[in-house]
């Protein structure tokens, strides 16, 4: 790959990174001295839509244009909620910055917060990061301690206070709306839309909602200017991205490369090849949402535009490798079980749809299934996407219908006779 | 509205409530961290000091058993001492959680859901805790545990029961 | 924001206000979309999915129900991706659905068989087990919760719509109902520790879309077809709530809300919808009873009309109607009313009218023009400062009190109650000023003073700490749309007069609407038709002529003096007195038992008429057609019959005749010849600028050691009057009469949660459990009043402003 600067994780395995004090000799908060010193809220959204930034939430928004759907000149006061619930199978990246360069994260949500002209910005952390949260509220207080976070800020007459609020395990909370609406308090519910959070959000207010990763790139994109940025990864797809390897690959965990890294570079230069040098079989490229891909289609570039061309989605990058010994009745019934236990159980068709699926899979599993399932999975699918509140319920799918699309032979097999068509050996040493 | 004495909350919990009372300009939005709290001290949502709390910030009872019956973490029963949350989701599928949880009900003696007879070990299965680099993976009370391996699982159970005998 | 919208549903095009919702755009067409979870009056929370429409450029289908117009938009709610979507969704809410329809009480009224009958696929694929919630290991088949005294819910039929939450959250603001777990194990439920009996609770059962919540009153009683329904209005209280009445032979089975969105917007509170089984109650009189062997025995209506007619011969025949009074109630229809008048005054020649039987005194004539609400009741939604003095709107005005918690939860307002103890609109915020036990004169002139910048008179005396009143003062200063609404213990205030005058500069000085708001069923109607003792005696004047044996018989229609008097040994004595006491009551009761003739009056649904309510709206009632108490009549029907025995014309034989001759005789009420279904605001000229001049405040009494407590009472939400106690349903909801003490008293007394109490003087006490709360001031016991069994009158004392009692363990 051609060669590129760390924008996220340039520090990351740096001893005590996780300190002010060596962040600080890292280069950190310059980003936001910068801002504050010499540029206006409106001109640090300019450079952000100059870079070209998208989220890395899973949908890939431009982050600049999100902020200009704020109302101008909002009576009420603006929210920034900074989404760190990472729930999504195979992801793992916003863990690890938090964990190990808290302040890089704060700092970006300083900034982001500067720009939309926000004064109160939530982080909201899935509720098991419980060592995360910590390592949050300590760069917080350390941040409050130097000047960088509270009232007044750098002397520059900005007041910016962060809270970081604790999930309590529910990936729908990961949903922008149902974050919202968790943070006021209630179970997680996603909202109808419109009204836009950018319209009405928190507490009714206008508000943004970004990705820790997202966010995360603010501070280089302000050091450096949007031209450094976006002169990595594609042209519509600009900047690195953390991509997390999980499942049957060599060397798991999250490498900061371009977008635009072919997969097969990923998985075979990055993450050391197959396990055990066995077999690839498919990868799930952004996280179990997507559709799967098979083992030929490893030349895909890990971008936006690439991956939606061959049929899936870069999502939250979380690539999730899988083998040949691995019984695809087994990865779709263990998906299915995953979103069947996170549906806020508010819409009728992801409630009892994701509870059928289940039950089918499950029956088959089981060794009790007739091939007319194999159809009618396809059609309880079609009945829920598009029809539900929330993308949940069009989330809980690809795994079933890429699996039976792909491996329709390895259901059936399971069905006629009663077992897995391929069997994993022990895994667990 | 009736007076309540706290009776189970220790002082560190009710310190950080009145801190989180004024915390948000909506007071219901405290509503997990309060289970938070409850959690922390009891290591379950403790129906009776939830009560206690839920009396301190003023806010209704049922919005808290609302929160605590949707978000899956707060166990709403007592757990062991070292409560076993074991990640079954794929990631962690594909590098050996079934056989981890076999092997812990196998050490444990104990099945999915239950509580070991000294009350030091309960097991549970979760959903994928954002660790799936590092599979197979299990929590434990607030902390991590990955890349285990059957001598890791060991080991570990055995510092925790030593500690557990020491302290 | 008034612009309009134009969009095209189905091909037409349709113009509507910029924010109307698409699924109202398209009713306005005539274009239903079947739903579920929708209710224009919630909330919109597009959970069921079952009303998706196409519209054209959006890639997905969208909830109609949650999604507002936008320009241009072109909607399809028949197109075949439409249709497909809908019959997904039936047959998801159908795979956990017990499908027991045939014995499910909606049968016959249920969205949810409806919608697949006309929306749903042919047949269900479903085969795999239905997710089962059981209430307890041990259980029958069906899940079938209790939630509280009234509700039940089979969780396995529920198709979780959020109706019922949004109602009891959302609209009430109570906290007695919610969502449980979540994905397809989310339920409704209550806590273990918390009954769902809130005062709107019946109305989740109205709009559940499903069988799934029950009424205990209702279910298994009889299929829905069955039933016929005649419209009616609610008298429990002065909002005058639509109801459909709902019978079948003669039995009545339920009350349900008939939607008048100017004034109950289509729910009913529980005391209303439970109170249905009043009329058909065990104990309700049928028939007429005359004293012989001073005994109370039952007789034909020709043995009763004789005895009566022959009684009035005499009197008109020796010229005593002036030894006549008659008394009213506000349960009475305005017909009733107006038809008392008529026959005292026409017939007998007695002008000895009056209805109030509550108040230690009567109220003053100019003081009647300042009754009612100003204003409408949807005019309440867009007040912005309540201060609420001597009125408990949740208990006194439940329906009404919905728009008042609307006006605080979703614009904003603030509710403020000046009161010796707590009240509440659910959990919505709202401000308590505690004051002492009658200090409300006081409090509003220090308030008025304080206003207008004038020197406030020390507020020691009154013991009013006078902060609270200072932050309201400075808010009133600067608010806008304040309306200041008075009630109850307004009416019962020990010094009326005073407070009347404070209230008044207050509107004055604020620039605020003031409402006094009588809680009783019609109290405006009678006392506009007929019933305020403008030329005679009031009551209170009565009980002294007949004390002086100038007053020798007395009628009594829907009134019970012995309960309701404030001094029940006092009353006793003087009913005592009469030579002749007729009572037409729908129950035998205290004063009844004092009685010559006592005579079976009708009741809703027995006959019909029309109420006033708060606003002054006039509204139609009418029977169910076939009724098994053929003897029971109202005072109109009465006394007409009585008329003609005596031969002196007046003769009535229904409610529209009777009316007729109201309206020739009271030019303001033409309206009410043709009334609508939603009735009609009757405007009556106000008797402009009264001004009751200066009054100055009675010095507030201390107890002495032996009675060291002040004695309150309060209505209850369920319960209010003498009359809802016959009712079995609303006994079984808030049956419990109950005390509350201030923490400090009872540990003072060494008593605590729960323990009956001995509550009185040497010579009479009520024994009451009793609920130790903040929520009454130190030093005052508050007692739930209208039981028969612990009378709260029986502690009052007449001429006495304050009642003081002792305490202690029984
Ligand atoms: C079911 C579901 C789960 C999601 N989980 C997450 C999550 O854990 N973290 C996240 O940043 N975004 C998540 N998202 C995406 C968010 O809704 C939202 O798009 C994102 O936070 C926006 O931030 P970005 O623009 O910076 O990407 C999720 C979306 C859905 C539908
Ligand atoms: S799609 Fe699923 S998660 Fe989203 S709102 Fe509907 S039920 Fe909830
Ligand atoms: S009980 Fe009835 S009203 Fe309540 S959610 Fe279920 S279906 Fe809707
Ligand atoms: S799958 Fe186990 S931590 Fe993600
Ligand atoms: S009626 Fe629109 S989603 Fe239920």
């Amino acid at each position: 790959m051609a060669d590129f600067e760390k924008i996220l994780f340039k520090n990351i395995d740096f001893p005590d990174q996780d300190k002010i004090d060596i962040y600080i000799k890292n280069g950190g908060y310059n980003a936001l001295r910068k801002a504050l010193d010499s540029m206006s809220p409106e001109s640090v959204t300019e450079e952000v839509i100059k870079s070209g930034l998208r989220g890395r939430g899973g949908a890939g928004f431009p982050t600049g244009r999100k902020w200009t759907f704020l109302p101008k000149d909002s009576k009420r006061p603006v929210y920034l909620t900074v989404n760190a619930d990472e729930s999504e199978p195979g992801t793992f990246k916003d863990r690890e910055l938090i964990e190990k360069d808290p302040h890089l994260v704060i700092e970006g949500t300083l900034l982001a917060a500067y720009a939309i002209k926000c004064g109160q910005a939530y982080i909201y952390i899935r509720g098991e990061f419980a060592f995360g949260a910590r390592q949050l509220n300590k760069a917080i207080e350390e941040a409050r301690a130097k000047g960088f976070l509270g009232k007044n800020i750098l002397g520059k007459g900005v007041d910016i206070e962060i809270i970081v609020h604790r999930g309590g395990g529910a990936y729908i909370c990961g949903e922008e709306t149902a974050l919202l609406t968790s943070l006021e308090g209630n179970q997680g519910y996603p909202r109808v839309k419109p009204p836009f959070p950018a319209i009405s959000g928190l507490y009714s207010a206008p508000t943004i909602i970004n990705n820790v990763e997202t966010l995360s790139n603010i501070p280089y994109i302000i050091n450096k200017g949007a031209e450094k940025f976006s002169a990595f990864g594609t042209a519509k797809s600009p900047g690195t991205k953390i991509f997390c390897l999980s499942g049957h690959i060599n060397k798991p965990g999250n490498y900061e490369l371009p977008m635009g890294i072919p997969l097969r570079e990923l998985l075979y230069e990055y993450g050391g090849g197959i396990k055990d040098g066995r077999n690839l079989k498919a990868v799930i490229p952004g996280g179990s949402s997507v559709p799967l891909l098979t083992a030929d289609k490893v030349d895909v570039r890990m971008d936006f535009e690439s991956l939606a061309e061959a049929g899936t989605m870069l999502g939250s990058a979380g690539v999730i490798v899988i083998d040949e010994t691995v019984c695809m009745v087994r990865a779709a019934y263990n998906l299915a079980r995953f979103y069947q236990h996170e549906s806020c159980g508010q819409c009728t068709p992801c409630r009892q749809g994701t509870y059928w699926i289940l039950a089918i899979l499950e029956r088959i599993e089981r060794g009790r299934g007739s091939l007319k399932d194999l159809d009618k999975l396809l059609e309880i699918c079609e009945n829920i996407e598009g029809n539900t509140i929330c993308p949940l319920g069009d989330a809980a799918t690809p795994s079933v219908k890429s699996t039976i699309h792909h491996f329709r032979d390895e259901y059936e097999y399971h069905i006629t006779e009663q077992k897995c068509k391929v069997s994993m050996g022990p895994r667990f040493e | 509205m009736g007076t309540t004495v706290n009776k189970l909350l220790s002082e560190k919990s009710i310190k950080e409530l009145n801190r989180l009372k004024g915390l948000y300009p909506v007071r219901k939005s405290v509503v997990l961290m309060v289970l938070h709290v409850i959690y922390d001290q009891f290591g379950y949502i403790q129906p009776e000091a939830l009560k206690e709390a839920a009396g301190i910030m003023e806010i209704p009872l049922i919005d808290f058993h609302q929160a605590a019956s949707f978000y899956t973490m707060f166990p709403r029963e007592a757990v062991g001492k070292y409560h076993i949350q074991v990640c079954r989701t794929l990631s962690c599928e594909l590098r050996g959680s079934q056989e981890l949880v076999a092997f812990l009900k196998e050490k444990l003696e104990i099945d999915m859901g239950g509580i070991t007879s000294d009350s030091m070990f309960s097991l549970t299965e979760v959903e994928c805790l954002g660790s799936c680099g590092t599979a197979p993976m299990m929590q434990i009370n607030d902390t991590y545990y990955e890349n285990l391996t059957r001598a890791r699982v060991e080991q570990i159970l055995d510092d925790l029961r030593s500690k557990s005998g020491n302290g | 924001m008034a612009e309009n919208i134009t969009i095209t549903v189905d091909g037409r095009t349709v113009d509507v206000p910029s924010g109307t919702l698409i699924i109202e755009a398209a009713r306005k067409l005539g274009i239903e979309i079947p739903t579920f979870c929708y209710d224009d009056r919630l909330r919109p929370v597009g959970a069921c999915r079952m009303c998706l429409v196409e519209v054209e450029k959006m890639p997905k289908l969208i909830a109609s129900c949650a999604t507002p117009v936008a320009p241009n938009m072109i909607v399809h709610t028949d197109s075949e991706k439409v249709v497909k979507a809908r019959k997904g969704v039936l047959e998801f809410l159908l795979i956990n659905h017990p499908l027991d329809c045939p014995t499910c009480d909606k049968g016959g009224e249920c969205p949810l068989q409806d919608n697949t009958y006309t929306y749903g696929p042919a047949e269900s694929r479903y085969g795999e087990n239905k997710i089962r919630f059981i209430e307890d290991s041990k259980n029958q088949k069906f899940d079938d919760i209790r939630l509280g005294p009234e509700i039940f819910l089979n969780r396995n039929r529920c198709i979780m719509c959020f109706k019922c939450v949004r109602i009891v959250r959302d609209l009430a603001g109570e906290a007695d109902l919610g969502v449980f777990q979540r994905g397809s194990f989310a339920n409704i439920n209550v806590l273990e520790e918390i009954e769902l009996d809130d005062e709107f609770s019946g109305n989740t059962v109205e709009y559940c879309p499903v069988g799934a919540l029950t009424s205990k009153s209702f279910r298994y009683k009889i299929r829905e077809w069955l039933l016929k329904k005649s419209p009616s209005v609610c008298n429990l209280c002065s909002d005058g709530c639509n109801m459909n009445i709902e019978w079948s032979r003669g039995e009545v089975f339920r009350h349900m809300a008939r939607r008048n969105s100017g004034v109950d917007d289509g729910w009913l509170c529980d005391r209303g919808r439970y109170g249905f089984d009043l009329s058909r109650a065990q104990d309700r009189l049928v028939r007429p009873h005359i004293r012989r062997d001073n005994k109370l025995q039952a007789c034909s209506w020709d043995e009763a009309s004789a005895l009566l007619s022959k009684h009035l011969q005499n009197i008109i025949d020796t010229n005593k109607g002036s030894e006549v009074a008659a008394v009213g109630s506000p349960i009475l229809s305005n017909e009733e009313a107006f038809a008392i008048r008529r026959f005292f005054s026409d017939v007998v020649k007695s002008e000895n009218v009056d209805f109030q039987t509550e108040y230690p005194k009567p109220i003053e004539p100019e003081l009647l023009d300042l009754i009612g609400l100003d204003g409408s009741i949807k005019d309440l939604e867009s007040d912005s400062t309540f201060v609420f003095i001597g009125c408990d709107p949740a208990v006194e005005h439940p329906v009404v009190s919905l728009r008042i918690r609307k006006a605080v939860s979703t614009y904003k307002a603030k509710a403020v109650f000046i009161s010796s103890h707590d009240k509440k609109l659910g959990y919505f915020p709202i401000t308590n000023i505690r004051i002492p036990f009658s200090a409300e004169a006081a409090a509003v002139n220090y308030l008025v003073s304080r206003i207008s910048g004038k020197t406030t008179g020390d507020m020691a005396d009154f013991k009013i700490d006078p902060d609270g009143l200072n932050r309201l003062a400075d808010n009133l200063k600067n608010a806008g749309r304040i309306h200041i609404i008075a009630g109850r213990e307004f009416f019962n205030h020990p010094d009326r007069a005073a407070l009347l005058v404070g209230l008044i500069k207050l509107k004055k000085s604020t620039g605020a609407k003031l409402s006094i708001l009588p809680p009783q069923g019609n109290f405006i109607g009678v006392s506009r038709f007929g019933l305020f003792p403008s030329l005679g005696h009031s009551f209170e004047n009565m009980l002294e002529r007949i004390e002086s044996g100038e007053i020798k018989t007395m009628f009594v229609f829907g009134a019970n003096p012995i309960d309701e008097y404030p001094d029940r040994k006092y009353i006793h004595d003087v009913l005592k007195n009469l030579e002749f006491l007729v009572v037409v009551s729908p129950f035998a009761n205290a004063t009844a038992s004092l009685a010559s003739v006592v005579l079976p009056q009708a009741m809703l649904p027995d006959y019909g008429g029309t109420f006033l309510n708060i606003e002054h709206r006039a509204q139609k009632f009418t029977p169910m057609t076939e009724n098994p108490h053929s003897d029971v009549k109202p005072a109109w029907a009465i006394l007409g019959e009585l008329s003609s025995l005596l031969d002196m014309g007046n003769i009535w034989y229904s409610d529209s005749q009777v009316r007729k001759v109201m309206i020739d005789t009271i030019k303001e009420i033409e309206g009410l010849d043709n009334l609508p279904d939603n009735g009609v605001v009757i405007r009556f000229p106000a008797k402009d600028g009264y001004d009751p001049g200066d009054v100055s405040l009675a010095e507030p009494e201390t107890p002495g050691i032996d009675y060291p407590y002040i004695m309150n009472w309060t209505p209850s939400a369920h319960h209010h009057g003498w009359i809802t106690e016959k009712s079995d349903n609303l006994m079984r909801i808030s049956g419990k009469q109950i005390a509350w003490m201030h923490p400090d008293d009872a540990a003072r007394e060494e008593i605590s949660d729960g323990q009956v109490l001995r509550i009185g003087t040497a010579e009479t006490a009520l024994n009451l459990p009793v609920i130790i709360t903040t929520g009454v001031n130190k030093g005052e016991i508050l007692i739930v009043n209208s039981f028969s069994a612990n009378p709260v009158n029986r502690l009052l004392k007449k001429g006495r402003p304050t009642t003081f009692v002792s305490v202690r363990k029984s």
